[in-house]
């Protein structure tokens, strides 16, 4: 068994007008539909999301199938909601299998609780789907920044995020690595009972942890070097800037989602 | 110019002092190439750290182009002055796309987006990577990585740059186009090369060598005088270059030749002199 990566930050290249919108305005629709999905109560109101993720992925130019593809780690936890909200939800019944009933109001909750789930992962994927990581890290520095009265840092914060998404990659070689190394020496990560294989992880957990530390120690050095001292008198090499573009796409989210929520309301 | 006076360093760990450095003086004249040898723990890191201000004299003094490391203002100064690269190429890299990791030190510098880009694009084209502006580091082999710090650290445009032990980790190919871009950079962009190093051969075309041993400096001198004495490096426990040891075998078993040869094109033009 090798550690493999997770699929976070995972982004497709792409030059769609989507890959080319404001990485702030992105971040601002993300939320926004989220916001609206938890809003809307009724079949029309999910209709109108659906067919305003399918506009978006249309548009982003990447296939229908690899936007669902991100779903599928999720697959579980979808099919476990469903069941328990089919099974255990009173009302009117439908079908009757004995002590297991399936309700009218059962069947409804599920397909809704579903249907947000799934619109809610496939929506804000689109984000980190047609986002590079470096324009998202900016982007949200950039939209943090109201927050410095409260004395936070989103200087730091972009920082820390841009210097783990450098960093992940390197651990999980690194993670690998030791695992083959602790192998080699006859440690075996699948078999023996529980506590053995808790201190067969903590044989790897160590050395991770220390090479960790040894790494920030001349991180930090190399970046003191390049003088750095935090972010005050800092400038980025891309500045970002709103355009039209941003503009229209701002303009015709807020409309579309607006009707939505006024049309998904009612229950 | 680079100057050093009877400079101290002692590292504190818990109670105890470690002395590191005990008294070095040197002098580094602009647009020279130095390489520093000398065996483990012998202090070379720890004195050039102390050029660019990442560590402060326990006693004497550090001075770059009549700049002292020791005032608070100045050490940004000489930062932007001393550019520095160490030996893990992965543990200086700080942005997770190639060109916005090089663009890191002159955004600290607070310069424009277009200074920047413009500077970044010199330092790809310097280090020969440009067609790895976009990448991401970990997808780099190490010695484009050691070039994307090295570029990181010409994009401040410093007037010395200091490499401890760059090429350590890597093949000798990437060595070798890593000391020939150094190379370069000091012939024709007159920056101050400072080479720390355990690889003999990468002294053999430097201007000056310094030895240091239990912090202090050993001996200095040209290649010639320093590499070409065996006596001395085997003091140090270090390794002579093959064609110097080659020479001294050469000697013992009664063929005249001088003992401080360097190069295979020296030995060749020795030992035709023979006859
Ligand atoms: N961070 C530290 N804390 C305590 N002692 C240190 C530290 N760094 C170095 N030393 C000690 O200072 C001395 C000089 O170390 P330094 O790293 O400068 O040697 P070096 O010549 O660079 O060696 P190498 O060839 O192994 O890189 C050594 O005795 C070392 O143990
Ligand atoms: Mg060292």
């Amino acid at each position: 068994m090798d550690f493999e990566g997770f699929g976070i930050g995972q982004f497709y290249p792409g030059d769609s007008v989507i890959h080319r919108l404001d990485p702030r305005i992105k971040v601002i629709i993300s939320f926004l539909l989220a916001v609206t999905l938890f809003m809307i109560k009724n079949f029309w109101g999910f209709v109108g999301i659906f067919l305003f993720v399918f506009f978006i992925i249309f548009f982003s130019r990447l296939s229908a199938r690899l936007v669902l593809s991100g779903l599928r780690p999720m697959t579980f936890i979808l099919v476990f909601t469903f069941i328990i909200h089919l099974f255990f939800t009173s009302g009117t019944p439908l079908i009757n299998f004995g002590f297991l009933v399936i309700t009218k109001e059962g069947f409804v909750n599920s397909l809704f609780i579903n249907s947000r789930l799934i619109l809610l992962i496939t929506g804000t994927s689109l984000l980190t789907f047609t986002t590079a990581p470096v324009d998202l890290t900016d982007g949200l520095e950039s939209l943090l920044k109201p927050l410095e009265i409260f004395r936070l840092s989103s200087h730091q914060f972009a920082l820390m995020m841009t210097v783990a998404l450098r960093f992940i990659p390197v651990l999980i070689i690194e993670t690998n690595k030791i695992m083959k190394a602790q192998k080699a020496r006859g440690a075996d990560f699948k078999k023996g009972n529980l506590a053995k294989r808790a201190k067969n992880y903590l044989s790897l957990l160590i050395p991770l942890l220390v090479s960790v530390f040894r790494r920030a120690d001349e991180l930090a050095l190399a970046m003191e070097s390049r003088c750095y001292r935090g972010g005050e008198g800092r400038t980025r090499m891309n500045e970002l800037k709103i355009g039209y573009k941003d503009f229209y796409a701002f303009s015709f989210t807020v409309l579309v989602l607006f009707v939505v929520a006024i049309v998904g309301w009612k229950t | 110019m680079i100057k050093i006076s009877d400079l101290y360093y002692a590292y504190k760990v818990k109670n105890k002092h470690i002395e590191a450095l005990k008294g070095i003086d040197l002098e580094i004249p602009k647009g020279e190439f130095v390489v520093f040898l000398g065996p483990n723990g012998s202090g070379k890191s720890t004195l050039v750290k102390h050029i660019n201000g990442l560590l402060t004299p326990s006693a004497g003094e550090v001075v770059v182009d009549g700049i002292n490391a020791k005032e608070d203002d100045s050490i940004w100064k000489i930062r932007q002055k001393v550019g520095m690269v160490f030996q893990n190429p992965d543990n200086q890299i700080v942005a997770n796309v190639v060109e916005n990791d090089i663009a890191f030190g002159p955004e600290n510098l607070g310069l424009s987006s277009s200074e920047i880009k413009e500077r970044v694009k010199k330092s790809l084209s310097l280090t020969k990577i440009l067609e790895y502006s976009k990448y991401e580091p970990h997808l780099l082999s190490g010695g484009q990585k050691q070039l994307v710090a090295i570029a990181g650290a010409l994009a401040m445009e410093p007037e010395y740059l200091i490499l401890d032990e760059p090429t350590s980790m890597l093949d000798p190919l990437s060595r070798r186009k890593i000391l020939k871009i150094i190379h370069d950079l000091n012939k024709n962009h007159k920056t101050t090369i400072l080479l720390v190093t355990h690889f003999t051969d990468e002294a053999v075309n430097a201007d000056r060598v310094y030895i240091l041993d239990a912090g202090r400096i050993a001996c200095y001198g040209e290649p010639r005088e320093t590499l070409g004495n065996i006596s001395l490096l085997s003091k140090f426990q270090i390794k002579p270059l093959a064609m110097t040891s080659l020479a001294a075998s050469l000697v013992k078993s009664g063929i005249d030749i001088s003992t401080s040869v360097l190069t295979v094109d020296e030995m060749v033009e020795e030992l035709c002199l023979l006859n």
